[in-house]
């Protein structure tokens, strides 16, 4: 379940505003092989996951992968 | 030396830095020191600034830096106290049987908690559900996260 936050995770401060560079960060993350794609994989490997460590990292690590960044 | 399986590594002494492996592993077969039990942690914010709670993991690729760089004020607060709880949370997940990790844990959990319900009563809602708790409805209410002042350097 996604429920949102509003603010961010970590501080950030923009020195050099760069749509370009913005235009590649984001297809990083919402692109093919992008963070929301590598979430979305962590969570459903839990499903085949044997292990109590590992499906509680796979949960974490899925959840908190894709939202490091600015929304 | 246990020849029967590698699962465990009898010395729990090794230092910060270090982590356990199986003594007797596999061949062939390329493995990860696991983390040992209680190990080091940096106060919030130093680790929310060097993006590990732990020194020991905070491995030196690129520029070292442990102090803090990040300015101070409510939110950096509250962002680095849930940080902890996140890498406690996650420490916790492989290592869920460290009393002392458990203890940080839960007063960590407790400090996010009040921190954040004195930043929403100060500054406004951060969740859609603490929206409601208010004599208005300000969840629309400006700044969004993309619009913050300390985003912009000046």
């Amino acid at each position: 379940m996604f429920i949102y936050e509003k603010k961010l995770q970590f501080p950030v401060k923009i020195a050099t505003p760069n749509p370009k560079l913005a235009s590649f960060i984001i297809s990083q993350y919402g692109g093919p092989d992008g963070e929301l794609g590598a979430s979305m994989r962590y969570l459903s490997q839990r499903y085949a996951m044997p292990y109590a460590e590992a499906k509680g990292v796979l949960t974490d690590i899925g959840t908190e992968e894709p939202f490091c960044t600015v929304f | 030396m246990n020849m029967e399986n590698g699962s465990s590594c009898p010395m729990q002494s090794c230092p910060d830095h270090s982590g356990t492996m199986p003594p007797c592993a596999g061949l062939a077969v390329p493995y990860v020191p696991f983390q040992q039990d209680n190990p080091q942690k940096y106060a919030q914010a130093e680790a929310l600034s060097n993006g590990t709670l732990f020194p020991g993991l905070n491995l030196p690729f690129h520029l070292k830096t442990e102090g803090s760089t990040l300015p101070t004020n409510p939110l950096v607060d509250l962002q680095a106290l849930e940080f902890v709880v996140l890498e406690l949370g996650m420490y916790l997940d492989t290592h869920p049987d460290d009393a002392e990790a458990f203890t940080m844990f839960k007063q960590y959990a407790a400090m996010e908690k009040s921190a954040k319900a004195a930043y929403e009563a100060k500054f406004g809602p951060l969740m859609k559900s603490s929206a409601a708790s208010g004599d208005s409805y300000r969840w629309l209410q400006e700044p969004w996260p993309w619009n913050y002042q300390q985003n912009e350097v000046k």
